[in-house]
């Protein structure tokens, strides 16, 4: 690892002006520590929309390009797949809050652009799951090859059944009933999510569609990055950055966020992704507000060395940017992710199993 | 003798189709899929995105076979969901 | 391209810069590939194999940075493995130390082609003869890298072996000319023809069989910025003891064939269908049956004469 290069994405994605003085090795980081991070088609966007203040080397040029195309197949794809999902699931009569990736690009937000989509995460009221579930199997949806185990993890203590899979198409989907495991502690109200949620229109679907609120799209961002596996912190928290600067613009965003997260019990996650934008990425937020956090995380006595944890999962995961020692604070951060989710009684059996079924297939 | 209601394509804008000598290839968006058509199931297919059109209207494309061979051909596009029938 | 060809490096200059960090540096077709590893036999084969190719300056932008390692801990010293390694990231599964040239090329395959999706990624071997493009389409076994190869060393201009890079808005074909792969009898065919053929080092037991590379010869690996218009799709099969039939194909027939040899054409969506729609309209189509190169070759070179 380089520290000098190893902050090269996350400076780039904030302020690309930092390229001016880049030679080819800077640009071999930065190029594979997107790469890495799926961020490739977003660091194209803002070299891009940088016009005249960025001059990208030609060869570089063709990773930039590559990346903007395959964003654009992968956005045309997820425009069907919604299409198709839409049809099976119009019959519930029910809204169905698209959630993360999805609900970013067909709410046209700058989140949503250039990016590539894996699973298609929806959200349905906690009544409907089963019906929703059944409609999807009709249309074509399995569940994926998990083994009984992680069957019963999912059900169990997970806020979303197993991931199911479409058996001709491929697409997998992710089902919620909340936005948190109940096993965390946290009790947001879903109900409340989804009244408060937005109506959406997506291109060839009937209108079942819609997304979470500003505030409630951003807290769960902040959920997900803290309680999800952060493997792609910097993706996640790069959305987290991109959100929280779209919507600083709209009224009240401000005086309702840190309120409402309190309301859904969700405000220590919202208070670590203010934190982490900032120092990341350099995200503007009002002075009033970054104070409050500074005074509200300094309570917890975990602190400062959950600060240090979460840290080492905010660079890419490329050579040029990660080191032994990251790797090292990151496994410890995996088992502390868990343990946000999981009562510790249960983590440690867990975590036990999943350790011996995956040595095998354990890569370097 | 029965009624005709008419034929149209389940999502047309979603349809790409290209037409050679030797037969024609389909494009579905929705269903991801490529498929082998004759020269003259494509041109029905052709037809019926400009809009629904009855048998009688197919009939009269250029290269149209007997009354019988259409239903017929007519019938298995039905079959693989190409083409569906307006009730 | 600037820079020395490989051939200029000798053994241990060689061998110092595939063992340090920023690795060896050559220019594949429009790619900088950096290449790392203390394995004898990848010197040896890229000694041998790539000779021709221009060795890149340190102030050039390096595409892709790949490692054949020798794997972790004790593995290093006793029975080596072959690991190959891409940005910290290890694809494959590791194989014998005496596989591991074999290893960086399909390495290098896999690298190529997973940052090409934006491509139309047909599974062919590509030529060009007189600035228009041979599509050889087939699945493997079918004897088209043996075919590939007879006709590089008649002279064809070598594109590849393996992947036919199909530009989606140009439908212009992207050369990556690199070793041709031959497997088990192949490697005893090639080597007996004419045009001094040059074969790298030998992996037995592999899944494959025994594999093998031939040089790509000098003027492929020069020319190899300059992108081709497809002309003709051939989708050749080799059967012992075949006669030779070749039969023009139509577009549509054509257009199915080169679909089912298509890797990524599924994900393109209907870009995908608009480019093979293209590249078909482009090309004049042949299935061709053969039992050995001498009854195809000359038949192809008739066909591939014909003025656009």
């Amino acid at each position: 690892m380089n520290r000098r290069t190893d902050r090269h994405l996350a400076n780039a994605l904030a302020h690309p002006d930092i390229t001016a003085g880049f030679g080819a090795r800077d640009w071999e980081a930065l190029i594979g520590q997107a790469r890495t991070s799926d961020l490739l088609g977003q660091l194209a966007e803002v070299l891009r929309d940088a016009g005249d203040r960025v001059t990208v080397p030609e060869p570089v040029l063709f990773h930039l390009d590559a990346a903007l195309r395959i964003a654009a197949l992968h956005r045309q794809s997820l425009l069907l797949e919604l299409a198709v999902i839409a049809s099976a699931l119009s019959a519930l009569g029910e809204p169905v809050v698209l959630l993360k990736g999805g609900a970013y690009a067909v709410a046209g937000l700058r989140a949503g652009r250039s990016r590539l989509f894996g699973d298609i995460d929806l959200m349905v009221a906690k009544a409907s799951l089963d019906p929703a579930e059944g409609a999807l199997f009709r249309h074509g949806w399995r569940p994926t090859h998990l083994n009984a185990y992680d069957q019963r993890y999912y059900r169990q203590w997970m806020h979303e059944l197993p991931p199911i899979e479409h058996f001709t198409r491929g697409t997998v989907i992710d089902l919620h009933h909340t936005i948190v495991p109940p096993t965390s502690g946290h009790i947001p109200d879903p109900a409340r999510l989804i009244a408060d949620a937005r109506p959406v229109q997506v291109p060839h679907c009937p209108d079942i569609f819609r997304v979470l609120s500003p505030v409630d799209m951003v807290m769960h961002s902040a959920c997900h990055l803290f309680y999800g596996e952060l493997q792609k912190g910097l993706r996640d928290l790069y959305d987290l950055h991109c959100l929280i600067g779209e919507f600083s613009s709209e009224e009240s965003f401000w005086e309702r966020l840190l309120p409402q997260a309190q309301a859904h019990q969700l405000e220590y996650p919202v208070l670590l992704a203010l934190r982490f934008a900032q120092r990341v990425f350099g995200t503007a937020v009002p002075e009033a507000i970054a104070e409050e956090c500074d005074r509200r995380l300094g309570r917890r006595w975990t602190g400062a060395l959950t600060d240090h944890l979460i840290d080492a999962s905010m660079y890419a995961l490329h050579p040029s940017s990660d080191s032994t020692w990251r790797r090292a604070r990151r496994h410890i951060l995996y088992a502390r992710s868990h343990w946000l989710r999981m009562p510790l009684h249960l983590l440690i059996p867990h975590l036990a199993y999943k350790a011996f079924i995956h040595d095998e297939a354990r890569v370097g | 003798m029965s009624l005709d209601p008419g034929w149209t394509l389940p999502h047309a804008p979603l349809i790409s189709i290209l037409h050679w000598e030797d037969g024609c290839v389909l494009y579905d968006a929705l269903k991801t899929s490529t498929t082998l058509l004759s020269p003259l199931a494509g041109q029905i297919i052709e037809r019926l995105r400009d809009g629904a059109a009855d048998t009688a209207t197919l009939a009269s494309l250029p290269d149209a076979p007997d009354a019988e061979s259409l239903a017929g051909l007519l019938e298995d596009l039905a079959v693989h969901g190409l083409i569906r029938r307006l009730d | 391209m600037s820079g020395a060809p490989l051939s200029s490096l000798s053994r241990s200059d060689l061998q110092d810069r595939l063992r340090a960090p920023d690795g060896l540096r050559l220019h594949i077709g429009r790619f900088v590939t950096g290449i790392r590893s203390r394995h004898a036999q990848v010197a040896d084969g890229l000694a041998t194999l790539y000779a021709d190719y221009r060795l890149a300056d340190d102030d050039t932008f390096c595409d892709y940075a790949v490692e054949v390692g020798r794997g972790d801990g004790l593995r290093t010293f006793v029975r080596p493995q072959s690991v190959f390694r891409f940005e910290g990231m290890q694809p494959f599964k590791p194989l014998p130390g005496d596989q591991a040239f074999a290893m960086l090329e399909w390495g290098l395959n896999w690298v190529f082609t997973n940052h090409a999706q934006h491509y139309l990624i047909i599974h062919a071997a590509v030529l060009e003869r007189d600035g228009q493009g041979l599509i050889l389409a087939a699945p493997p076994g079918s004897g088209k890298s043996t075919l590939c190869a007879g006709l590089a060393l008649r002279g064809w201009r070598l594109l590849s072996d393996e992947l036919a890079m199909v530009g989606l808005e140009d439908g212009l074909l992207l050369p990556l000319p690199r070793p041709v792969s031959l497997k088990n009898r192949s490697i005893d065919i090639v080597r007996g023809l004419p045009g001094d053929p040059v074969i790298g080092p030998m992996a037995h037991d592999t899944a494959k069989g025994t594999v093998a590379h031939l040089k790509p010869p000098r003027s492929s690996v020069e020319e190899a910025l300059s992108r081709v218009q497809p002309r003709w799709v051939v989708l050749p099969k080799f059967e012992t003891g075949s006669e030779c039939a070749v039969q023009p194909m139509g577009r549509a027939r054509m257009f199915m064939s080169l679909v089912s040899n298509a890797f990524n054409y599924p994900r393109l969506g209907v870009t995908g269908f608009q480019a093979m729609g293209r590249l078909v309209e482009a090309c004049d189509g042949y299935t061709a049956r053969y039992g050995s190169l001498d009854q195809i070759v000359p038949v192809l070179e008739s066909i591939c004469s014909r003025p656009a």
